[in-house]
């Protein structure tokens, strides 16, 4: 190939860019899709009993046992995030959906950035401020907290 | 830590398989410890303490106990296959129609063969003793306050107060007796008397339950129905309570009554999404002047029949 047909090839370029609200919510919601079918097997009962008791779509009774074993699954699910994101830099849904973390992945900062799972307060109000964020300027809070991001590469052809 | 790039397809999956693996394995390790609990749990403790209402107690004064809620968590108790109940009752009695609706409740439960123990520890007078009169067996710390076999009704009255201010009250009534309660007129000797006669009649029911739920005769329990509080020690020796003791000896007879061994679950009152989201913040907040104010009114000046 000589020289001149080289510039004649079609060239193509990386653009990494923030992920969307869509394909992170597309990544999140196959997290928990894994997350119920393999993590949540062995609460499915109290998942049951407690969906049984569900009366309005918000309250719920639990007696004190089962609000631990609530509590557990909720640390079992921010331990799968923060596990993959350490070790892989992405969850399954995040490998799926093509998105991956990027800028500070030590330990402190995947804790922190995941925080937003547990079901207590303060991290609760995340579930309303994450979302928010991420939706207007594609970076959550606590994103910019821990200093990382969550990026969709992409190649373009020119 | 390795980035994503930097691992391969084939060490990723494994990486993928092995987290999982291990978090299902922590899950179920989990489930185990707590779920082998529950499913064997075979007795639910329900606290009633504070003053009992028939309302959901609301938000910042939320230390009491409403009838709504007992039932709701007696109804769980059933649903989820308990042979027992403990109430745990620390109260000094409420409202005469929420006490009773949790006995009516209790004697339901009890038809159905499930062993009801009322556990009464620093105080289970008035209202809290009818509900735990209701119950198959009472057990009493002996320094306990209970019986209290009576009903009252009282409220504060102002209009001396206003007439010595010189402020008018303007009072449109149609019916004698409609401003009954009403803090700023004069309760005459006719609304008096009317009113004495219901506190009479709701007390007749009250001395009535405690005779049928207890094996008394009417006489006898008329004659502790004065009103007077019993130490728990002297109302084991009038037979208002079966046993002196505490949690051992409630769960004791639990043991002897279901006829094997026995592993509890306590019930606690309902939470909501937003009550977990705000909670903590409400908590470490002191009520403010109107609040206190606003709870007063509500609680101690009522006209309504209250068992305490």
């Amino acid at each position: 190939m000589s020289d001149y047909q080289h510039l004649l090839m079609p060239r193509t370029a990386r653009i990494v860019q923030q992920a969307s609200f869509l394909r992170r919510t597309g990544a999140f919601l196959l997290d928990l899709l894994v997350i119920d079918f393999f993590l949540a097997a062995p609460f499915a009962s109290l998942l049951e009993r407690l969906a049984g008791r569900l009366q309005d779509g918000f309250t719920i009774s639990y007696t004190s046992t089962e609000l631990v074993a609530i509590t557990l699954l909720f640390v079992v699910m921010y331990a799968y995030f923060v596990l993959f994101e350490y070790l892989l830099g992405q969850t399954i849904g995040m490998m799926l959906m093509a998105t991956k973390l990027d800028g500070n992945d030590t330990a402190g900062a995947i804790l922190l950035r995941n925080s937003f799972i547990l079901p207590f307060f303060p991290f609760i109000v995340f579930w309303i401020i994450e979302p928010v964020a991420i939706l207007f300027w594609r970076r959550g809070a606590l994103e910019y907290l821990s200093r990382t991001r969550t990026t969709h590469q992409r190649q373009v052809t020119m | 830590v390795k980035k994503a790039k930097e691992i391969g397809m084939g060490q990723r999956i494994w990486t993928s398989i092995l987290i999982l693996v291990a978090l299902l394995m922590l899950g179920s390790f989990f489930a185990l410890l707590l779920g082998t609990e529950d499913a064997n749990a075979n007795t639910a403790i329900i606290k009633i303490s504070g003053p009992i209402s028939s309302d959901e107690a609301d938000g910042l004064f939320s230390s009491g106990t409403s009838s709504t809620e007992i039932i709701r968590e007696l109804d769980q108790a059933r649903d989820d296959g308990m042979d027992a109940i403990i109430l745990e009752i620390n109260s000094p009695g409420g409202s005469a129609v929420a006490s009773d609706e949790i006995g009516q409740k209790i004697k339901e439960l009890r038809a159905e063969n499930i062993t009801v123990v009322a556990w009464i520890r620093e105080v289970g007078a008035s209202g809290a003793y009818w509900i735990a009169s209701s119950s198959d067996h009472i057990v009493a710390n002996r320094m306990s306050i209970t019986g209290s076999i009576g009903v009252i009704s009282s409220y504060p009255e102002f209009d001396e107060f206003l007439q010595e201010w010189n402020v008018s009250y303007n009072r449109l009534v149609a019916g004698d007796r409609k401003d009954i309660g009403d803090p700023f007129v004069n309760l005459s000797e006719s609304n008096r008397m009317f009113m004495q006669a219901k506190l009479n009649r709701v007390h007749g029911f009250f001395i009535e339950e405690v005779a049928r739920n207890r094996n008394l005769s009417m006489e006898r329990a008329t004659a502790l129905a004065d009103g007077r509080f019993f130490l728990g020690v002297e109302a084991k020796d009038v037979g208002l309570v079966d046993e002196l003791g505490g949690k051992e000896e409630a769960l004791a007879y639990v043991g002897r009554s279901i006829g094997e061994d026995v592993s509890t679950v306590e019930y606690e009152p309902e939470s909501s999404f937003f009550d977990d989201l705000f909670g903590l913040v409400g908590k470490q907040r002191e009520p403010t002047a109107s609040e206190l104010l606003q709870y007063l009114k509500t609680q101690q000046s009522s006209a309504v029949p209250l068992l305490r």
